[in-house]
């Protein structure tokens, strides 16, 4: 009688092991067949053909020093003197020069407050993050308009950089509570704060943010009484609050959504009261839930800022862009393009460390 | 709100749901208040300014030229013709932008999924770039900086009847002649460009910078898709012997759209309201005719911008509706 089943094991095969060489790897990688071989090549040289010009303009060719468009004559290099020559204007604008310690302290405060909030640990201390976001814009606002012991500096006279740290960190301040208490209204059981809600954050979606400035710099004072006189740039602030408090609105509604029903049940069981079973249990998860879409908002704040230089706020790309009309700075066609790519890899490098930072939170949880 | 066990509300249930009541009733009342003061100023104001209201002007002789006009427009048209021309001109970039948007997004989605390193690097140091500088900026510089390398009209760049110079882009044109269709190719007379069809540089910078900076969103959300689709999807395809660029677009493609295809909605809106940056390079679109020159010469600032908001949400809605129904046509071919 044959027998089919098997009486002893079988030994265990050998780990296999990857035969092929690195270099073979990398050949079946970039040279795998002719036409991939002369795409690997033809990408390569275009790729250091194209960062070898950007040096020799960039760095090579490149001007430094020079107080007007003299020193920048002619077009083979970047003009530099322009972004080192002007720094003021770019960096805090017209704010006055025997005052500039107040917008020191703005930059030196926000920069302690940003090195505290990315190296703490994620869970601890949320809500004091979230309080520092708060009042940190005001502090900063009070400090340079002035009042009292020091003299006013109105924000007509803000600028530059400044005046775009500034513009984020009131936007990100007023308009994540706005934010938050549309998000609610539009869960609520109450029909007309539901509705409100929910026409207010529509209504804002489907609106381009620059008509949005549009309104508040040319239609809003005719709805203020007679003699109220806001300033334009706090009239954008209100813009950019409203616009990006209905963009908070549907991040925390996300939040708010993925605290399950049952968190809520539990929490009425064992005797909290609506308010208390919100402000204890699910806000806190809600907000721990949405803290990386919170750090994409300010992205897009950072990003929406530059739209205050087309209402004629004179914010970091204003600056630039009225720099290079400035007297002394006009003619060279190269002295607007090296604002552009210094600005340029200024945002780059601001927004992109943020989208970093926002997947470092995502994936820490 | 739990389902009533009777029509009648017991005291008990009305003690319960009064503080939600007054609430209501107060924030109600605050938010009509509001809007009453509100619009109590604005007549006044508008008395105070001595200016017209209601949309009589819409009738009223321009009296202005618009760069750019896609149906017949002169100083003699209308104000309501001019809001026509601006919604064209603004649908135009619109649908420009969405389609080279498109293009490149899907291309750039696969370029960040390919196994080259070359090619893989490139696109991502594509998106991260050019996703993270301010699109105002990007429109700036493809306006003001590279616009002004271009040579100027005597110095066009010629390449198969193209023009490119400082004045914008020139393209042939087809027209219909007495000998049937005939090519009007774009030419170089003394200080202009005669002849062809000429996109605005405003119109040039403008698509190009949508395009580059929507295309980076798109591509995010079509690679999002394109790993959705099962791999043995594409192991299949390349079994039964189709090439490549055959699987990617004739089985990977077609599935990750279901995917991709509600959150491309939300960005091709997102680029839709974008298309007002024109109004900052002067692109006569809704923003800069209407939002602007319009408003600027009527006076009648409530107006021209309620217009504004009424066609930016008008065209969000129409994308909406276009793609719910690719959505839905996609769906269905799929039995679904």
């Amino acid at each position: 009688m044959t027998h089919f089943v098997r009486e002893s094991l079988i030994a265990a095969l050998p780990v296999p092991v990857d035969g092929t060489p690195a270099l073979a790897r990398w050949r079946a990688l970039w040279f795998a067949s002719p036409g991939m071989a002369a795409l690997s090549l033809l990408l390569l040289a275009a790729f250091a053909a194209a960062g070898w010009n950007f040096l020799q303009w960039a760095l090579v060719h490149a001007h430094w020093t020079g107080a007007s468009s003299e020193a920048c004559e002619g077009d083979s290099g970047a003009c530099w003197a322009f972004v080192i020559a002007r720094w003021k204007p770019w960096l805090v604008g017209d704010y006055p020069s025997d005052q500039l310690w107040r917008a020191w302290s703005c930059f030196a405060g926000f920069a302690l407050f940003w090195s505290w909030v990315v190296r703490r640990s994620h869970t601890a201390s949320l809500q004091r993050v979230l309080l520092g976001f708060v009042l940190l814009p005001a502090v900063f606002f009070l400090l340079l308009r002035g009042g009292g012991p020091l003299p006013v500096v109105p924000p007509t006279r803000w600028g530059g950089l400044l005046l775009t740290l500034i513009a984020t960190l009131v936007t990100f301040a007023t308009a994540l509570p706005i934010g938050l208490a549309l998000a609610l209204g539009r869960r609520s059981r109450l029909p007309v704060l539901r509705w409100l809600s929910t026409w207010f954050v529509e209504g804002m979606r489907a609106v381009p943010l620059l008509a949005v400035l549009f309104i508040a710099a040319t239609l809003l004072p005719m709805f203020l009484p007679a003699g109220w006189n806001i300033d334009l740039f706090t009239r954008a602030l209100v813009a950019f609050a409203l616009f990006n408090a209905a963009m908070a609105a549907e991040v925390f509604r996300g939040g708010l959504q993925s605290v399950g029903r049952g968190q809520v049940e539990a929490a009425t069981t064992v005797g909290l009261s609506d308010f208390h079973a919100l402000r204890l249990v699910v806000l806190p998860q809600a907000i721990t839930a949405v803290v990386p879409a919170l750090v994409n908002i300010m992205i897009a704040v950072i990003k929406e800022t530059t739209l205050l230089s087309v209402i004629g706020v004179n914010d970091l790309l204003g600056a630039i862009e009225t720099g290079a009309k400035s007297p002394g700075w006009v003619g060279e066609s190269n002295i607007l393009t090296s604002g552009h790519v210094f600005l340029a890899m200024a945002y780059l490098a601001v927004c992109y460390g943020l989208s970093r930072y926002s997947r470092r939170l995502e994936t820490q949880r | 709100m739990p389902a009533l066990p009777s029509p009648r509300i017991s005291r008990a249930v009305l003690l319960e749901r009064l503080p939600g009541y007054v609430a209501q009733a107060l924030v109600l009342a605050l938010v009509a208040w509001l809007l009453w003061r509100g619009f109590a100023n604005f007549i006044g104001n508008v008395r105070a300014l001595r200016v017209a209201s209601g949309f009589a002007f819409l009738k009223v002789e321009a009296g202005f030229e618009i760069a750019q006009s896609l149906i017949a427009f002169g100083p003699a048209s209308s104000y309501g013709r001019a809001v026509v021309v601006a919604a064209l001109n603004s649908l135009l970039v619109i649908v420009l932008g969405c389609v080279f948007s498109t293009l490149m997004g899907v291309f750039i989605a696969f370029g960040r999924l390919a196994a080259h390193p070359v090619v893989r690097g490139a696109c991502t140091a594509y998106v991260e770039v050019f996703r993270n500088i301010p699109l105002l900026l990007q429109i700036f510089f493809w306006y003001f900086s590279a616009m002004a390398v271009l040579p100027s009209v005597g110095d066009s760049l010629h390449a198969g009847g193209i023009l490119l110079n400082n004045r914008g882009l020139f393209l042939p044109r087809l027209v219909f002649g007495a000998g049937g269709l005939a090519l009007d190719l774009p030419q170089v007379e003394g200080f202009n460009v005669a002849g062809g069809f000429a996109l605005l540089p405003e119109l040039v910078a403008l698509t190009l910078g949508l395009s580059i900076y929507n295309s980076t969103f798109l591509a995010e959300i079509f690679r999002a898709g394109i790993l959705s689709v099962p791999r043995g999807q594409a192991e299949a395809a390349a079994t039964v012997g189709l090439s490549g660029v055959r699987a990617a677009l004739l089985i990977t493609l077609p599935q990750a759209l279901r995917v991709a295809l509600p959150p491309a909605a939300g960005q091709y809106q997102t680029l839709a309201k974008a298309s007002s940056l024109a109004a900052a390079v002067g692109y006569p679109d809704i923003m800069q005719i209407v939002g602007g020159t319009v408003l600027s010469q009527t006076s009648q600032a409530l107006e021209a911008m309620a217009l504004v908001v009424l066609l930016y949400a008008a065209i969000n809605l129409v994308i909406a509706l276009l793609v719910n129904l690719a959505n839905r046509r996609l769906l269905k071919r799929e039995g679904r």
